[in-house]
């Protein structure tokens, strides 16, 4: 039985807070009668006045309700890890939806598997690109030019996997499962507009690779990315060009984790 | 012929074994030598068929099933291996065809549960459309309709569609082991694998299995745009490895992750190593900085392939790159639309002391937009030219230099155009770092240089027609308008024009002007036949032709602009004012020339030693070389990087 926080980061989602709010709760109700003791937490950062009714609205379904006054989702993150009570988090972002499986599942190999040093991910992103809408497919066959994908996940334990792929992409979503302990070893760092660095997962990503962590795919499990066409945080950063901080990342060729 | 008792049991026995799978007009169509025989197509197959290896139907490969059974069993089942398959539970997984699985048909199916039941209902049951998890009949019949003619599909992609890179279900491909362990099918689960004729073939499921999209369209109901592009098209939507950044991002990720690992201290970004006179710049730049400052340099070429920077750096640039790595961008992010940041993450990876960019968009999109970030780590520098309202190269200046982040330098081989950018950047704070570095002539052979004054002042006074040499790159920016119009004033002098678009020169009704192409050498032009050389231009930098030329000691007419009065006087060469429409700058032309050819060859003599010596006093690789120490000091005592 694993015991467990689940956490949904809001920034300015609107109604997209409903969706994602009513996925979260069936994967905590699902991982629930997998035998899961699992919380269900609202983290708000600078919440615009949508988001804000939106998640209040859904009152019973939360566990709590937390706001902060960042502006920065990894500040935001690090809010979250302090105030959680269980020994595990699981990270949302507060536009995406998860999988049934994903948690009851995450849950199992947290279980089974030494998490100590170990973040575990799902197998399977779907970047679902609302702008395919307007080049939807009637058959079988994606219409050329559709946007939205399939990207699967490896573990850094995997014998081709290459850290050193860090520097060029990230290749971990944000929406992991760990221990508490283990993200506070590994705390998120804000956006440093003056250095120019920002990315927060990215940065978060490889710093943690080059100090050993582990990342871990759950098999069998899909988180789900809706790419926007505006407003995402992949476009702000964009917009910001900011990089990832890499600099932990060792200068070894072929370096394994 | 009479067969031993035995044998006629034995033969009888797999006759009516066979029987209900044996697939006889199937069997003379595939063998037409078996019409010719005398026996029946099952007891040929039985006698002589199967031991040959031939197939009783399209859904029973005899050699490839064979290959499942290693060991010998009984006597009786030697060489007959749909025998020993008919008389194998099909829980055993043996399978009778590489599209055939019959413990998943089993599992949809649990009636079939007999090997021959299973084996003929593949023929004569319409219902059964998945054959294995990864062929559909109806799938494969679906995506290619050109064979809706084709009786016996699992057949048709065994023995063609493989080939023909056809799938077999639409989510689903077959591939050669070795494309699936090198390339883009790695980011693709194996489900299955099979040799057949020769090779050993991987089938991957391109999207995710039916348990993911189940989930998938779970949330669907919570959100229908997660099935934007189609509700029946989301099973085989691309599917990318996260790590293979190659499908993912259309990048060389290995290459980039090779390059990434040297210790550069400088790299130096440009568009490629061409006849551009910012090319030939950065060309001694790097020089100087691998020579003489001993810092390792890399040259990433942003325009042009890898293939064209080998060769031109073994030619045009032979002389100054031999030890610089160079290396095309192009051709390890060509295909990506965030070019600029990946190479702002490159040189974040490389972090070297020096970062310096000249005329390519992706490398001043990169640290105008990157800069900060890499500033961090790098001294950033940006060579600007020249810049004019007219111009080819204002655009860069105009873009970008007000982007570069706190610290950078502008380099350039003028102080003109410093002059014309601290119009707008703010230099007294001191933000951005000017410096004016101009580039080295080098010495010409001088007893070619001898031989060419000589014969040029033996000529000079009895000669009365001129002949001018121009040589340049021929576009408007270059003022060749006036060029013609100039050499109409002088029609008894001729005019030679080399460069860029002058081979197909026409004369314009300007019968002295003479096409001849680019010159790939200057040193090896023969200028002994020329009087003067003559540059037009409405705007430039520091014109590298005209510095060659005054090293080469012919006389030259040349117009005031960029940073050629900065090193030559009006006593070395003959200047000449633009004017403010192409006939006005004709005229003015006309008249420099006049007024060169109207000196005493003592005279003319004299301005070109004159030239040459204002040339050496600010072009020399001496000085060059201090300049560019002093340009490099701050970040040359110490590596930046964070390694």
């Amino acid at each position: 039985m694993v015991d467990l926080t689940l956490v949904l980061n809001f920034h300015a989602e609107g109604h997209l807070a409903k969706v994602s709010t009513a996925s979260a709760a069936m994967a905590v109700e699902r991982a629930k009668r997998g035998g899961n003791q699992v919380r269900l937490i609202a983290v708000m950062d600078r919440p615009d006045e949508l988001t804000r009714s939106v998640v209040e609205s859904h009152g019973s379904i939360w566990d709590g309700i937390l706001e902060c006054d960042f502006g920065d989702l990894g500040l935001a993150r690090n809010f979250a890890v302090d105030s959680v009570a269980t020994p595990w988090l699981c990270f949302m972002d507060g536009d995406d939806l998860c999988g049934d499986e994903w948690l009851v599942k995450a849950c199992l190999v947290a279980e089974t598997e030494d998490c100590s040093r170990a973040f575990l991910h799902p197998e399977w992103i779907f970047y679902f690109n609302e702008s395919d809408l307007l080049n939807q497919s009637q058959t079988a066959t994606p219409r050329p030019g559709a946007k939205s994908f399939y990207m699967r996940q490896v573990s850094s334990t995997e014998p081709h996997f290459d850290a050193n792929v860090l520097r060029f992409n990230n290749v971990y979503t944000s929406n992991q499962l760990g221990l508490i302990s283990l993200y506070k070893g590994f705390p998120f760092r804000s956006v440093d507009h003056v250095r120019g660095f920002g990315v927060e997962d990215w940065t978060w990503n490889a710093t943690g690779l080059a100090m050993g962590v582990r990342h871990l795919v759950v098999p069998e499990t899909v988180h789900l990315v809706r790419v926007r066409e505006i407003d995402s945080l992949g476009k702000a950063n964009a917009r910001a060009n900011l990089l990832p901080e890499l600099t932990p990342l060792p200068r070894v060729h072929g370096l394994r984790v | 012929m009479q067969l031993p008792r035995r044998e006629t049991m034995q033969m009888a026995r797999l006759r009516a074994m066979y029987a209900p799978v044996f697939m006889a007009g199937w069997y003379l169509k595939r063998y037409p030598d078996v019409v010719n025989s005398e026996l029946d197509p099952l007891d040929h197959f039985v006698a002589q068929g199967e031991k040959e290896g031939r197939d009783p139907s399209p859904y029973f490969k005899t050699m490839w099933v064979a290959t499942q059974f290693p060991g010998r069993s009984t006597e009786h089942d030697q060489d007959r291996p749909l025998s020993r398959f008919l008389s194998t539970p099909i829980r055993s997984g043996i399978k009778p065809h590489p599209c055939i699985d019959p413990v998943w048909i089993l599992a949809q199916r649990p009636e079939l549960s007999e090997a021959a039941a299973l084996l003929k209902a593949l023929d004569v049951d319409d219902t059964i459309d998945h054959t294995s998890e990864w062929f559909s009949r109806r799938e494969y019949a679906t995506l290619y309709p050109d064979l809706a003619n084709v009786e016996y599909l699992e057949d048709h992609f065994l023995s063609r569609g493989i080939v023909e890179e056809r799938r077999p279900r639409s989510s689903y491909r077959v591939v050669e082991r070795q494309e699936f362990l090198r390339g883009s099918a790695r980011a693709c689960k194996p489900v299955d694998s099979f040799a057949w004729d020769g090779s050993d073939f991987v089938v991957i499921s391109t999207g995710p299995g039916k348990e993911i999209l189940q989930q998938v369209m779970s949330q669907a109901a919570l959100d229908p745009r997660i099935c934007s592009a189609g509700v029946n098209a989301i099973a085989a939507l691309p599917t990318f490895l996260a790590t293979d950044l190659g499908a993912r991002d259309l990048i060389d990720v290995d290459g980039l992750i090779r390059l990434a690992q040297s210790p550069y201290d400088a790299v130096i970004v440009l568009p490629g190593l061409g006849l551009g006179g910012a090319e030939k710049y950065l060309s001694q730049v790097a020089h100087v900085l691998d020579r003489r400052l001993e810092m390792a340099v890399l040259v990433l070429a942003t325009d042009v392939a890898q293939d064209q920077v080998d060769e031109l750096a073994r030619t045009v640039r032979k002389g100054l790159l031999g030890r610089v790595d160079t290396v095309a961008l192009r051709d390890l992010v060509d295909r990506t639309w965030k070019a600029d940041q990946i190479l702002a993450l490159l040189l974040l990876a490389i972090g070297p002391k020096l970062i310096i960019v000249a005329n390519s968009e992706i490398g001043f999109a990169c640290i105008s937009k990157y800069g900060k970030a890499l500033s961090n780590y790098s001294h950033l520098v940006a060579c600007f030219f020249s810049e004019s309202p007219f111009a080819i190269g204002s655009p860069y200046s105009a873009r970008f230099a007000d982007a570069l982040p706190a610290g950078s330098s502008i380099w350039s081989d003028n102080a003109a155009v410093q002059e014309q950018l601290g119009q707008r950047l703010d230099r007294a704070s001191g933000w951005i770092d000017f410096a004016v570095v101009p580039q080295y002539v080098e010495s010409a052979d001088g007893y070619m240089v001898l031989a060419e004054v000589a014969l040029r002042s033996s000529r000079w006074a009895r000669s009365r027609a001129k002949r001018v040499l121009w040589i340049s790159r021929w576009d408007r920016f270059k003022n060749t308008e006036s060029l013609k119009r100039a050499a109409a004033l002088r029609p008894t002098d001729s005019f030679d024009v080399f460069g860029p678009s002058t081979e197909s020169l026409t004369s314009d009704g300007i019968p002295n002007i003479k096409g001849h192409g680019p010159v790939w050498d200057l040193a090896r032009l023969d200028l002994s036949e020329y009087d003067c050389f003559l540059f037009t231009s409405q705007f430039e930098g520091m014109p590298n032709v005209v510095l060659e030329m005054v090293a080469r000691q012919i006389p030259v007419v040349a117009p005031r602009v960029g940073g050629l009065t900065e090193t030559f006087s009006d006593n070395g060469i003959t200047f000449y004012a633009n004017g403010s429409t192409q006939e006005e700058t004709a005229i003015r032309i006309n008249a420099a020339l006049a007024t060169l050819f109207s000196l005493e060859e003592s005279a003319m003599r004299r301005r070109c030693v004159t030239a040459a010596d204002e040339l050496w006093e600010r072009h020399s690789f001496e000085g060059f070389v201090e300049r560019l120490r002093r340009a490099t000091q701050d970040v040359a005592s110490e590596r930046l990087s964070h390694g």
